[in-house]
């Protein structure tokens, strides 16, 4: 696997269950150590010489059960270098922008597991890392909290930290991220901005909703440029030929028949991630593919 | 550094800056000890209340009774207990440790049971007269034993081959569940009673016959430079047993403790998060580093208040300040045997239930030394006791058991031992760095000793 995460970008990093993505971090927070390769942070061969740089919030993660919140941060921070002087006045700044300042005296195990969950973040970022990594930073949030979490991580991705932030839930990657690392079966399948994915992936389909609900296939068939079209649940998925440009099909579909709605399919990230998994072709394949389309 | 003290620190507020630490450790036996010395006395003084009621007596021998009921009446018996109560009291010196042996021994003054004895006539039916033990309980009085006496009991003409008289014997029968000291009293107030008519009988003063056959020893004394004192016999063997109990309680509770913090930051996943802030080896070495703080004031408390009680025993000289800088270093070390041992272990698990299985280990290099102080304290410069001093992993325990004792060992001695423990406690630590270091991010099935020796081969 080869990556590189230029600075100051947003990269998320999916992949089925299993696919290497925590093993990944790990190394290259220096936690576990690669059999063989090499890797360099923040400019430096090793993690460990850049603790203090680094914010990870790794995927299995707790806190001191019988700790206080505030005390537990604290001790967190000074672990990662932030001055004794320093260190309350930023607790109690993170902890008043997570909406958990009323708590800082209770003992963390009084929190709920979300309220928890809000506490490890603070946790990874109060030292200002410039390098942050969040394994999985949505899971068992509420809606409300996982909108917080997100205006977070882009306000300090504004700032210039640079973020990796992995996730097995595409939504989260899509509405978060400018780049996106695709691992599956330890090997990197896919490494571009968003938008370049989608339109390599792209399905060159179209979404149409007729008002006669009764319209066939063949309707949609007569049209030339037109390869199948398959009913689905709110009206039917039409493939176009190479020849046929989307905005042209839009106009020459709706001149024939009456639509309510017609757009053209964007590729979910979803759809991309389940169309590599389930293809399952190697990674070698894949970089032809890959390569015959850029 | 700095990281590894404030893990250090974390560690040691967390476990000794606790209510439940200080009550536990510190409040409940300073509770027992001060409830042993001021109420205990006061209780076991109170025996309840005196027990009345009769005893027969069949005296076929016919010269006892008159005897026998003087003995058992109230006066006699009070003047006794009096006399045997009261313990020698040296002015100079008043011996705590042997007022308390004297009350543990239930040598106090108590109330003596009021018995009145009535003397039956020889013709008596003892069956009949037993049926009238079966009458109440001991406690309501009444009939309370029954004591038939052999015709020859005192005097007798049979004789055996050597031409010793052989005399006849008395019977006892009582009531069910009767105060034990009730009991011996009946049954040695009769048998001094029928001793003394057989000296009579023979000639004998009872007095004279005492008064040779008593030797008064005083008790031995110590003599130091800074005077004399009463010898407490077996203190020179318990004073090393003291040094290694306390120094083993010290590694044990620092070892417990350093399990379950593990054992609670792997299972609470906040490992990893201190992971991303320190390596394995500085959260490892700063666990040890604040559990062993927790070891060194619990030593400190205990061999405190021990060395309070010998300073008031005026016996504090029997502690060389070398044993003290000694035991101080075998502990270190053998707390860091110890201690990676269970790091180790708690790195390996992810809860309490799964650490049992690989203690065994560990808990044998405890029970060893337990099992082996006595043997190594009655004989400190025996082939044994060396061989155990410079065996690791015991040998800090048993060295230090010699060092208190009586006789000893060479320095060279201690320093080669001190080595030995130095290379061990080296050599587990790099074991238990490896294991930890594997362990702490493993979830799943529980390893086994083959598992955990893999991951050192490993790593």
């Amino acid at each position: 696997m080869d990556l590189v995460v230029p600075r100051g970008s947003l990269h998320g990093f999916i992949g089925p269950n299993g696919a290497g993505k925590t093993t990944t971090i790990r190394m290259i927070m220096s936690i576990i150590f690669p059999d063989r390769g090499e890797l360099s942070v923040l400019g430096k061969p090793s993690a460990i010489d850049s603790k203090d740089k680094i914010g990870y919030l790794p995927e299995e993660r707790g806190v001191y059960k019988k700790m206080k919140v505030l005390a537990f941060i604290k001790y967190i921070a000074k672990l990662k270098g932030v001055s004794d002087s320093a260190v309350h006045k930023r607790a109690m700044g993170w902890l008043e922008r997570v909406g958990l300042s009323d708590v800082a005296q209770k003992k963390c195990e009084e929190l709920s597991k979300g309220m928890q969950q809000k506490v490890q973040f603070v946790a990874s970022v109060i030292h200002e890392p410039e390098l942050l990594i969040l394994d999985e930073p949505f899971s068992g949030l509420d809606p409300v909290n996982m909108r917080l979490l997100r205006d977070l991580i882009r306000e300090i991705s504004d700032s210039g930290t640079t973020i990796i932030f992995s996730t097995h839930v595409m939504t989260q990657a899509e509405q978060l991220c400018d780049n996106i690392v695709m691992i599956h079966n330890g090997q990197k399948v896919l490494d571009d901005p968003l938008d370049q994915i989608r339109s390599r992936f792209d399905p060159r389909a179209l979404l149409f909703e007729p008002r006669d609900s009764t319209v066939d296939a063949q309707r949609f068939l007569a049209v030339q440029g037109i390869e199948s079209a398959d009913r689905t649940d709110a009206g039917w998925e039409i493939r176009l030929t190479d020849g046929l440009e989307p905005s042209e099909a839009i106009s020459k579909l709706s001149s024939q028949i009456d639509a309510v709605r017609v757009e053209v399919k964007r590729p979910s990230l979803e759809d991309i991630f389940v169309q590599i998994v389930e293809d399952d072709f190697d990674a070698g394949e894949l970089a032809e593919t890959m390569g015959a389309a850029s | 550094m700095i990281r590894m003290l404030q893990i250090a620190w974390r560690e040691f507020a967390s476990t000794a800056l606790t209510k439940g630490f200080i009550i536990g450790g510190f409040v409940v036996p300073a509770v027992i000890l001060v409830v042993m010395i001021t109420l205990l006395p006061i209780l076991l003084k109170d025996e309840g209340p005196a027990i009345s009621g009769e005893v027969s007596l069949i005296d076929k021998s016919g010269v006892l009774a008159d005897d026998i009921t003087r003995r058992l009446s109230k006066e006699t018996l009070e003047a006794e207990s009096g006399s045997v109560a009261m313990p020698e009291i040296d002015p100079e010196n008043p011996p705590e440790a042997d007022e308390m042996a004297a009350v543990l021994s239930g040598a106090l003054p108590s109330a003596v049971p009021d018995l009145t004895v009535n003397s039956l006539d020889v013709e008596t039916d003892v069956e009949e007269a037993k049926k009238l033990l079966l009458e109440g309980t001991a406690d309501d009085g009444g009939l309370l034993a029954l004591a038939v006496i052999d015709e020859n009991a005192v005097s007798t003409t049979e004789v055996d081959s050597n031409d010793v008289p052989k005399f006849g014997a008395f019977k006892l029968f009582v009531k069910p569940r009767l105060k034990d000291k009730v009991h011996s009293t009946i049954r040695r107030s009769i048998s001094d009673s029928i001793r003394e008519a057989r000296l009579e009988q023979a000639g004998l003063s009872p007095d004279m016959i005492n008064s040779l056959t008593k030797v008064n020893a005083e008790r031995s004394k110590e003599v130091t430079e800074e005077g004399e004192r009463n010898a407490v016999e077996g203190l020179n063997m318990l004073l090393p047993g003291g040094f290694m109990i306390l120094m083993m309680m010290a590694v044990m509770i620092g070892g417990q403790y350093l399990l379950t913090t593990t054992v609670e930051e792997k299972s609470s996943r906040v490992v990893e998060v201190l992971l991303s802030a320190v390596s394995p080896m500085q959260l490892m070495t700063g666990k040890i580093l604040g559990q062993l703080m927790v070891g060194l004031l619990i030593m400190i408390v205990y061999g405190g208040v021990g060395m309070t009680g010998l300073v008031f025993a005026a016996m504090a000289d029997l502690i060389d300040p070398m044993i003290i800088i000694w035991t101080l270093a075998f502990f270190f070390l053998a707390y860091v045997q110890i201690a990676s041992m269970m790091a180790a272990i708690g790195s390996a698990v992810n809860e309490m239930r799964e650490a049992q299985s690989l203690m065994t280990p560990v808990m044998a290099v405890i029970m060893i030394p337990y099992l082996l102080w006595m043997p190594v304290a009655m004989n400190p410069s025996g082939t044994f006791a060396v061989v155990c001093s410079f065996l690791p992993p015991v040998n800090s325990f048993m060295m230090i058991v010699r060092i208190a004792s009586t006789e000893p060992p060479e320095i060279w001695e201690i320093l080669v031992s001190l080595a030995i423990s130095v290379v061990s406690s080296y050599v587990i630590l790099r074991g238990a760095a490896k294991v930890f270091r594997v362990g702490l991010l493993m979830y799943g099935k529980p390893p086994n000793l083959k598992t955990l020796i893999k991951w050192i081969r490993m790593a």
